[in-house]
């Protein structure tokens, strides 16, 4: 089992690389043009350029992916800098949106293996690089709708030095832009395993216990009831481990009520022992 | 251990700041405008920024000193409590810190001089003859960083010359060199917390071992620190009579009674959406399989096991500690 992880690019020229890298296919044909791997674990989408465009296609991602909270989200690009050289990766450890001023701030609980700094969305190409941002064009849009669906830690923005006070914007072409992901795959890949071991955390976390399913082809539960037996059923995980809730205790009831009380009652009796998992 | 500090910009050039950029020279600095940036946003996973979390350095502006809970007390008539810290670096699967903050990340208020006014206010405002409480554990461990945050050496002073205020420093910790390099002064109580040793193993993570924070407490009370006894929460389990019994005697054969200022129990208790809060975040703990029920907006053990353990807890401590230095910290709000 792999975590899911979703991945927002601007350009197709920056998609290239992390497609043909990630063996991914056209999938879930839409205005944009999603890709992705066989089992789904991983997913790419091209937004096209700008802070709405990237918005638009992030909530796009998440809902032809169905994302839920234990999705990670990774937004991949170039961006330009006053000094870093062209080619380094850079992690944003803060992204602002230059017309909004509102900052969002991506959680580092892995070990990046890159530099961070702080990253800047801005709504037309910037050619004098007045601070340490990393500026850019999508970052602040992607981050913002990613937030809807998944936790900063989950949520993360990528760029690619493209353009510096040597190199400017104005030189950047298509090949250059392959080529600058191309060279930065394997910072990429380190990134999408790390991100996907916390989704693959998160989606156990998050995860209904045994015979959730089974019961509910059984009885008929109202939501409220559904909220209860899966709590009910996640306590008979932990204190009755391995063993079948349904022959054991539940056959005999006649309907959801009753197994919630059984349930109940029975798991209420139990002794906790508190010196093993 | 930190690898990302955040600091509030107003603040950069703070001389605790300073300091404690120092002492991470190899850290990540990312400038905010507000902690609350950083802390409060609500798409925060609390269970995983506590693999790596990191440090925020802020000025508090207001709020510096609260009254304490209702039901929260050692013997003072008045009880406050301050938080110089928010979050702590243990991870204890019982501590309503984890339902409380959606963030992990550790929040350090550099301006001490500002609670320390508050204090003073208080103090002055209240009769000669009253003692007052200040806890200041209740957020954080009060010792437990004490090599970033420097607290004790810097609150210590202060309260040697306030001393109709106690200060209550509540810690798991075994890193008292402050305290055992500096002089005693008799209004401030290091008190632990303690749960048995199979539960502090299982539920405690992070933490010295009990053994070690009860010699910890011999060698304060050997050169004269009041040291107090947490049983807070109390935690129920098979074979908890004994187990808390056993831990009883360890440290009452080993702390004189002399020595030691108060010891309190107290029940488990959480308000039902922050239980709901931790129990997501950790669906397979034993702890929260438990006989735990919804009363009065509050998740806990039913009354009668609360009722049982505490008294059955009370029983084993008459025999060591008079009734008057024994007290029940029942909080019934948060």
């Amino acid at each position: 089992m792999t975590g899911k992880i979703n991945i927002v690019v601007a350009l197709p020229c920056e998609a290239k690389p992390i497609i043909n890298h990630f063996n991914l296919r056209k999938s879930d044909p839409t205005l944009f043009k999603i890709y992705s791997n066989q089992d789904h674990s991983v997913r790419l989408i091209i937004s096209g350029v700008g802070s709405s465009a990237s918005s638009r296609a992030t909530k796009q991602l998440a809902s032809v992916s169905e994302a839920g909270v234990s999705t990670a989200w990774l937004n991949i690009g170039i961006g330009g800098h006053k000094e870093f050289p062209l080619g380094t990766p850079i992690l944003a450890h803060k992204v602002t949106d230059s017309q909004t001023e509102r900052s969002w701030f991506p959680q580092l609980v892995f070990d990046p293996k890159c530099v961070t700094a702080s990253v800047k969305t801005v709504e037309n190409p910037v050619f004098n690089y007045l601070n340490n941002d990393v500026v850019e064009m999508e970052a602040s849009g992607f981050y913002s709708a990613a937030e809807s669906y998944s936790t900063r830690e989950m949520i993360h923005c990528l760029k690619i030095i493209s353009d510096n006070f040597q190199s400017p914007a104005d030189k950047i072409i298509a090949d250059m832009v392959d080529e600058l992901i191309s060279k930065n795959l394997s910072i990429i890949k380190e990134l999408v395993i790390k991100l996907q071991f916390l989704s693959l955390e998160e989606e156990k976390r998050t995860s209904d216990p045994p015979f959730v399913q089974e019961c509910l082809s059984r009885w008929r539960f109202t939501v409220t009831q559904i909220h209860q037996l899966k709590r009910l059923l996640r306590k008979w995980s932990l204190l009755q481990p391995g063993k079948d809730v349904i022959n054991i205790l539940l056959l005999g009831c006649k309907n959801s009520r009753n197994v919630i009380q059984t349930l109940d009652i029975h798991l209420k009796n139990l002794p906790v022992w508190m010196g093993h998992d | 251990m930190i690898e990302t500090i955040y600091i509030e910009s107003e603040i950069r050039s703070h001389p605790r700041t300073k300091s404690i950029l120092n002492r991470f020279s190899n850290a990540r600095i990312v400038e905010c405008e507000r902690f609350g940036e950083v802390f409060n946003p609500k798409k925060q996973n609390f269970r995983l920024q506590k693999k790596k979390p990191a440090l925020i350095i802020a000025r508090k502006h207001r709020n510096f000193i609260l009254d304490a809970p209702e039901g929260f007390g050692i013997g003072g008539r008045k009880n406050y409590y301050f938080s110089h810290m928010l979050n702590c670096i243990y991870d204890c699967r019982y501590c309503f810190l984890q339902g409380m903050y959606r963030s992990a990340n550790y929040v350090l208020f550099v301006n001490y001089e500002d609670f320390q006014n508050e204090i003073k206010k208080i103090v002055e405002q209240n009769p000669d003859d009253e003692e007052i409480t200040f806890f200041s554990g209740y957020d954080c461990d009060s010792l437990a960083l004490e090599a970033i945050t420097g607290f004790v050496r810097e609150f210590l002073p202060f309260f040697q010359k306030h001393k109709r205020a106690v200060l209550e420093l509540r810690t798991k910790s075994i890193n008292v060199d402050e305290l055992l390099n500096h002089e005693v002064i008799p209004n401030c109580v290091v008190a632990y917390s303690f749960t048995p040793e199979n539960i502090s193993q299982k539920l405690e993570h992070g933490v010295p071992p009990v053994t070690r924070r009860i010699q910890t407490m011999e060698k304060l009370a050997e050169k004269g620190w009041q040291v107090g006894i947490r049983l807070d929460p109390l935690i129920y389990h098979e074979g908890y009579q004994k187990n808390y019994s056993e831990l009883i005697q360890n440290i009452f054969h080993t702390i004189p009674v002399e020595n030691i200022h108060s010891v309190s129990t107290g029940p488990m208790r959480f308000p039902e959406k922050m239980f709901y809060t931790i129990e997501q975040l950790y669906p397979d703990e034993h702890l929260f399989a438990g006989p735990l029920e919804n009363r009065n907006g509050l998740t806990s053990y039913s009354e009668k096991i609360e009722k049982e353990m505490m008294n059955y807890c009370d029983t084993i401590l008459e025999k060591y500690i008079p009734k008057e230095k024994r007290y029940s910290c029942i909080q019934s709000s948060f």
